[in-house]
């Protein structure tokens, strides 16, 4: 059992895209307001077909995701609330930018903050091509 | 009395008389004062005295509607206070010649009110609105801490 | 006073306006060209003369917009301006607050953004020898071989202005 790791404080938040069903409590829970998110829904192919269906299936396709570090405190609340555990604290070091747009983090930027990313119970996070890992359907 | 502070709830009729006593019992040190807006008409008071050794400490409270006793006749430093509260809540201390406002205000109106429109928040576009399932009925979620009547 | 490489003293106007002030006023002397004063409320003395970059680290309240302008005035050039803090960036937790001027750029231009609440010592140190790397190029013309140019700040996070 790993020893529980406590995050560089002043760290960064990493993102598993394909772990993220675009529920959207992050950006609900986010107390500044500084995450958002565009998707889309798409019917689900690997929804059974149900005859007494009411309506198609759909899933959520994430298309952006960005968190403006300059707005962030680094609660940590979103990272809690994510039930897909898509969100994780990461020990790569948050630079100095030149421009205000760039301490808003797209999806490639946060991913790039995976390797160095951990869970609550200080196991490293899953790689960006590793399969999701929280609860899900399926 | 807990860690040589006492908290008293008192009503807003025995506000001047309640300091009196305390000061006579050698509350002589007035620490501060200020208030809490619990929505509507309902706000609280409270003002916190203390010995000159800080040895003992009293928190009082009480609740009001609009008004309530000013205490600067017996504790000169409440004077700054109760413009401040008086300010940034729109509670009136009776008994005082003048309430002039604690500071140059860049706002109108008293912020720490919890209706007061905060016009920052109330004009960004809240990020959560977003709803990926397009056909989903549900009731669309709502900024929090924006309330309807800052006429968004 | 010049260090050992020769190299001009670049004075840093520190305004720890709110709780970065502390952790801005933590960072070590890195370099001994690096010499920090303390901003106060009369700008324009004489010893805030000379002061080429001016550090925000804090909250910017509408109070304090005017010492802020004058701060930033009163520097030399070549100006930098380096926004130390979510506060300083964007007003961070307080930016709908009443009293909040939501970022430093609604008052003054801004060249670096430190992210953070708080950021590090360490972080303002590293954007520190960037920004007195480009006082230092624009003033002598350019100086490749200066302590500065090998700090640990990638040339990929910083583009030149």
């Amino acid at each position: 059992m790993t020893e529980p790791v406590t995050p560089n404080p002043h760290s960064t938040i990493a993102l598993h895209p394909t772990s993220c069903t675009s529920c959207m409590l992050c950006v609900r829970e986010c107390p500044d307001w500084c995450i958002s998110i565009e998707a889309h829904s798409e019917p689900d192919p690997d929804a059974p077909a149900y005859s007494n269906a009411r309506r198609q299936s759909m899933k959520n396709v994430l298309d952006t995701f960005t968190i403006d570090f300059g707005q962030c405190m680094w609660c940590g609340i979103c990272i809690e609330v994510c039930p897909f555990d898509a969100l994780f604290w990461s020990d790569n070091p948050m630079s100095t930018a030149t421009s205000r747009g760039q301490v808003i983090f797209g999806i490639d930027e946060l991913a790039a903050s995976l390797p160095g990313a951990r869970r609550a119970d200080g196991s490293a996070a899953p790689a960006i091509d590793e399969p999701p890992s929280g609860r899900r359907k399926k | 009395m807990r860690d040589g502070v006492e908290w008293l709830q008192v009503t807003a009729e025995d506000w001047l008389d309640v300091h009196n006593e305390l000061l006579a019992r050698g509350a002589v040190r007035f620490e501060w004062l200020t208030a809490t807006h619990n929505l509507g008409d309902a706000f609280e008071v409270t003002s916190c005295v203390a010995t000159a050794a800080i040895d003992e400490r009293w928190i009082v409270s009480t609740s009001i509607t609009a008004s309530v006793a000013t205490l600067a006749h017996i504790y000169p430093q409440a004077d700054f206070h109760e413009r401040e509260t008086a300010q940034m809540y729109g509670i009136a201390f009776t008994g005082r010649s003048s309430t002039e406002p604690a500071f140059d205000a860049p706002f109108e109106g008293h912020p720490l009110r919890r209706d007061f429109a905060l016009r920052t928040r109330q004009d960004a576009t809240w990020p959560g609105a977003v709803e990926p399932d397009a056909a989903a009925r549900r009731r669309p979620s709502l900024p929090p801490g924006v309330l309807p009547e800052w006429n968004a | 006073m010049t260090n050992q490489t020769s190299a001009p003293t670049i004075r840093v106007l520190e305004a720890g306006l709110a709780c970065c002030g502390v952790e801005a006023g933590a960072v070590d002397v890195i370099d001994q060209a690096l010499e920090s004063v303390l901003l106060d409320a009369t700008v324009g003395q004489e010893s805030n003369a000379m002061a080429h970059i001016l550090v925000i680290a804090g909250t910017v309240t509408y109070a304090l917009a005017d010492t802020v302008r004058a701060a930033y005035e009163g520097l030399a050039e070549p100006r930098v301006v380096i926004a130390f803090g979510a506060c300083a960036i964007t007003g961070g937790p307080y930016w709908d607050s009443y009293s909040v001027i939501p970022g430093t750029d609604h008052v003054i231009p801004v060249d670096f953004h430190v992210p953070g609440c708080p950021p590090t010592p360490q972080d303002l140190a590293r954007a520190l020898s960037t920004a007195v790397e480009k006082v230092r190029s624009h003033i002598k013309g350019s100086d490749a071989n200066s302590p500065m140019s090998q700090g640990d700040l990638s040339s990929d996070e910083v583009s030149n202005a």
